[in-house]
């Protein structure tokens, strides 16, 4: 086997390997599943740094295939937009892990806990990776089945209702998902990404036909992407723990739709017969009512998680957005949302956790929080200003290019969707940051703490937010350097426009 | 000419060898020891691996004449359907036959004598039936089966179990009167019954299709096809814990074989698309109809027999969609017949191993059973991966090549059925493993469920779960749901070995 073959097999066995490994680990041994765990993370980390370096330093391609059913083989080819996928999911993987070995301590069931988080990894390394539509669909059903474990990890009435719910809307997208991917291989054969002139093709004889399956693999990745109305197991699925939810909203679960999206509409019908169809308009305004829809809900709700998953159900939208808009601009904005939505959210979810260790739930429970976890709510300052918008961060890079694809394209009404959802955005975020800075506490007690971290829960949960909260700035400030997102979804949106 | 004579030899020892366990048996007075299981299991295994091998290698179909000329002749058939399906059986068989040994260990003198026997006479009938060459050993065999089946649901005595096993007897007979009063039609208007010469013969005859169709009446009430399966679910939930899994994953498949080998190997000229389109929607009604039903029962083992009366029609879309000119769809249906039989008996034997803890019959007896038996709640998950058609399993893709068969043929209409069955069974299942993750609701322990709890002993401690030790037969029903997974992961040798004999030219997938 190559080194171009290997690498991306090598990639799905550094997190499987360990998940079935830690299966195995006994309950008490928090040491041995923690340095595996983290180990393994750390590793996959070099990897992709390595595949990364490989396809543009020394223009290595990167593919592993092998036959599955006959004449459809299983593939997994590492091209520009699977780079940004897994680029993302490998460095979320490493600060979830860290921040789930802290907030789990005292949990029971860890070695179960992190044996379906490393295999949620694994599906979403192969998600990212597939390189056609059936390899898609493997690992994407294998994602919604690995994560329900988690999200009813608490056993209680309420995860498993949230539990239930999440199945209920991911198993009939992935039935959707299933029939979509039948009908184009009944139309097309073998068929795999990137090969748009063969759908294209068949443009010609099947019109109809083409557009009804376009329309039925959107609706299936929409479950997962929380388009509405197909959303309504994200608020539900978030009783969950915190690291699960950075999962659900960040790393894996919705951003596997999202991504989804992104490929069905450039690496399979191709944006040129997706605009001839006519369902690149429809799918524009699907998104902006999920935007304007999410926030507006996000706006009422009291509970910080619940308001957190409305912000991503606005949010990941911004990536549908983009993508659907014809214009370079637009699609690296969307693009780069992959990663900047991803590092954002993920930042808040921890700091949401942080607060509920601290038995903070609700917004209303938040006055004067910022003296006693100082570092946590930096970190949720951060991100919360990220979403909105504000520069320097990296929320701001993705609703410029947006705002710019949207002139661009000839679309102005797209930029005053913008404006209205980053004015919603202020207005569910900013009023926590401003209670946890400006209000006193209740019960009188708000004078500093004796040192920056007494009031921060143990376990090093501190680290992670910040790590994030740090890049969220990061990629904001240097969002123009080589190598950074940005300069890489500018990169591929120039390809799929020049092609 | 030495492969033709080790092909015929394994042939030989397929059916034979599990004959000599049931006269071990008989001779150890039924109490096989594990010593004689294992061996004799052994020896089943090694011969079918020699038969598929050499089948599978070869490419063609292996047919054998035993007895010839002597008026009682005997033909052997080993092409992809008949091997597909002896592989199946001997798979879950083994993993059932440990299963029970692993219970005859723990509890000695439980086993009935006649257990063994009858099993390994089971077993021997099964394979017998699977490679039989004509309808008339079909027909003996699926009576042995019928037999065999009720008696060893019958044999803890108890008198629900014995009305189940009457009722299902009752059927059986009906069911064989019927066969048989086909056969004779059959008989009397071609003069053989051997599967390789009736189609022609029966097309000259008028009376073709009344005894094709007395016949299919039969198949459908042994198989059982809704509306003809009111027996199934008491004989399959009331039958002991080593025995329904071979009931639910192998028996109910027999008639089944028997039916698309009559249809569509024997008599493809008779088969019309009317009755093709007929049993096809009898499939969906009973999909829907058991899946209903598993969605609203109470008890755990009832749930999974209904879900068995729902596969069983998701098995029957086979029959319009082959009608219909695809192949795609003799892959599909034969493959779901063996990952459904793999994922429903490891889906029955981790059931058992969790109702038994918890003393009681019911779905809430999976109430925190993550933590009680962590390895038969992930084969239950695992099950239900590949009952659901979720990749990787088998299941997903022997559901792939109906989807593709439907589309293909143009008969959309069975694509509802299939996805919307799909997400049903996802629904009766979860019902299982939701309860399974419960943390809030009060545990189960022995104490509480019992009957006699309390009343003359000391009250058991119940803060400290009792240590159960390494769940083995949790474990065999975790490693037989795996290989659908396998399965499900490499299907290639699987699906090759089923298109050897298919009705149609293959290729066409």
């Amino acid at each position: 086997m190559t080194i171009g073959a290997a690498l991306p097999l090598l990639l799905l066995a550094t997190s499987l390997i360990p998940a079935v490994a830690t299966f195995f680990i006994p309950e008490r041994s928090h040491r041995r599943r923690t340095v595996l765990n983290v180990t393994a993370a750390v590793v996959k980390v070099v990897l992709v740094a390595a595949l990364v370096a490989g396809v543009l330093y020394y223009g290595l391609e990167f593919e592993w295939r092998a036959a599955f059913l006959p004449g459809i083989d299983l593939v997994l080819r590492a091209d520009p937009i699977p780079l940004l996928f897994v680029f993302l999911s490998a460095l979320l993987w490493l600060t979830t892990t860290v921040y789930a070995v802290g907030y789990l301590a005292e949990d029971g069931h860890q070695s179960r806990f992190f044996g379906f988080f490393g295999l949620c990894v694994t599906a979403t390394v192969g998600i990212a990776l597939a390189g056609n539509l059936v390899t898609f669909l493997v690992f994407y059903e294998l994602l919604t089945v690995t994560t329900y474990p988690l999200v009813v990890h608490d056993g209680t009435a309420k995860a498993r209702a949230g539990g239930r719910a999440y199945l209920l809307y991911t198993l009939t997208g992935g039935a959707l998902l299933l029939l979509g991917t039948v009908w184009l291989h009944a139309l097309t054969g073998p068929l795999e990404f990137g090969q748009t002139e063969v759908v294209e093709a068949l443009a010609v004889q099947h019109r109809t036909t083409l557009t009804i399956v376009f329309v039925i693999l959107i609706v299936a990745l929409g479950f997962k992407a929380a388009l509405v109305p197909l959303h309504g197991w994200l608020p539900q699925a978030m009783v969950a723990p915190a690291p699960v939810s950075a999962l659900l909203h960040a790393v894996a679960v919705v951003k596997a739709g999202a991504y989804g999206i992104v490929r069905v509409v450039h690496d399979l019908y191709g944006l040129p017969l997706a605009q001839d169809l006519g369902v690149v308009m429809p799918l524009t305004i699907v998104a902006a009512v999920t935007i304007v829809y999410g926030s507006t809900r996000a706006l009422i709700q009291d509970d910080l998680k619940r308001r957190l998953a409305y912000s991503t159900v606005s949010q990941l939208s911004y990536i549908v957005l983009g993508i659907s808009v014809v214009s370079l601009s637009s699609t690296t904005g969307g693009l780069v949302h992959l990663v900047h939505q991803g590092i954002m959210k993920v930042t808040l979810f921890y700091c949401a956790g942080n607060l509920g260790k601290r038995g903070v739930h609700r917004v209303s429970e938040m006055d004067g929080i910022g003296r006693r976890m100082p570092v946590t709510m930096l970190a949720f300052t951060v991100a919360a200003v990220g979403m909105v918008g504000i520069p320097p961060t990296a929320g701001f890079v993705t609703k410029w290019y947006l705002g710019l694809g949207a002139a661009e394209a000839g679309q102005p009404w797209i930029i005053g969707v913008l404006a209205l959802s980053s004015a919603l955005n202020a207005a569910y975020f900013l009023p926590p940051v401003a209670r946890a800075w400006l209000r006193p506490a209740p019960g009188g007690r708000s004078g500093p703490a004796e040192s920056a971290l007494a009031g921060e829960p143990g376990g090093w949960l501190w680290l992670p937010p910040v790590a994030t909260a740090v890049s969220v700035l990061g990629l904001g400030i240097l969002a123009g350097a080589p190598l950074s997102p940005l300069t890489w979804a500018a990169f591929i949106a120039d390809e799929l426009m020049a092609s | 000419m030495s492969d033709l004579s080790l092909a015929a030899g394994a042939l030989v020892l397929v059916v034979a060898s599990p004959l000599l366990g049931a006269v071990l048996a008989v001779a150890d007075r039924g109490h096989a020891s594990s010593r004689v299981v294992a061996l004799v299991s052994g020896l089943i295994a090694l011969s079918v691996a020699a038969l598929s091998v050499t089948v599978a290698g070869s490419g063609t179909s292996v047919a054998l004449v035993l007895l010839a000329g002597r008026g009682l002749e005997l033909t052997l058939v080993a092409d992809g359907l008949a091997v597909a399906m002896v592989v199946m059986t001997t798979v879950v068989a083994i993993a059932v036959a440990a299963f029970a040994t692993v219970e005859d260990r723990t509890n000695p003198h439980a086993r009935h004598p006649r257990f063994w026997p009858v099993w390994f006479g089971l077993w021997s009938a099964l394979h017998l039936l699977f490679l039989a060459g004509d309808l008339l050993t079909a027909y003996l065999m699926l009576e042995a089966i019928g037999v065999a089946g009720a008696a060893l649901v019958s044999l803890d005595g108890r008198r629900h179990t014995l009305l189940a096993a009457t009722r299902y007897l009752y059927a059986e007979l009906v069911a064989s009167m019927t066969v048989l009063a086909g056969i004779a039609l059959i008989w009397h208007q071609t003069g053989s019954l051997r599967f390789a010469e009736l189609g022609p013969e029966l097309l000259a005859h008028p009376g073709g299709w009344l005894a094709l169709g007395v016949v299919t009446a039969g198949l459908l009430l042994k198989v059982p096809l809704a509306p003809l399966h009111l027996w199934l679910p008491a004989a399959h939930a009331w039958a002991p814990s080593a025995v329904s899994p071979i009931l639910s994953a192998v028996v109910v498949k027999s008639a089944f074989a028997v039916l698309i080998r009559l249809w569509f190997l024997a008599s493809p000229e008779l088969v019309t698309r009317l009755g093709a389109q007929l049993l096809g929607s009898l499939g969906v009604v009973a999909i829907v109809w058991g899946s209903v039903v598993a969605l609203r029962s109470a008890h755990l083992k009832q749930l999974i027999a209904y879900s068995t009366v729902a596969q069983l029609g998701f098995l029957m879309l086979l029959v319009p969609l082959v009608q219909a000119g695809s192949s795609d769809a003799w892959r599909g249906g034969v493959l779901y017949a063996v990952a459904h039989a793999l994922a429903k008996a490891a889906l029955l034997m981790a059931a058992a191993v969790i109702a038994e803890d918890a003393e009681r019959p019911d779905v809430e007896a999976m109430i925190g059973a993550v933590t009680r038996r962590p390895l038969a709640v992930f084969a239950i998950g695992v099950a239900a991966l590949s009952l659901v058609g979720l990749p990787p399993s088998g299941g997903f893709v022997a559901k792939w090549y109906l989807l593709v068969a439907s589309l293909r043929t143009g008969q959309w209409w069975w694509l509802p059925p299939i996805l919307v069955g799909s997400l049903l069974t996802a629904g009766y299942l979860l019902r299982l493993l939701r309860r399974a993750f419960a943390t809030d609701e009060p545990a189960i322990s022995r104490s509480t469920t019992s009957p006699v709890a309390g009343v003359g002993t000391a009250p058991e401690a119940t803060a400290e779960p009792a240590d159960l030790g390494f769940d083995a037969r949790g474990a065999l029903a975790l490693g037989l749901a795996l290989v659908t997974v396998v399965i499900g992961v490499r299907p290639g040798a699987l699906l090759d070995l089923i298109d050897i004999g298919a009705p149609l030219v293959t290729g066409g997938g």
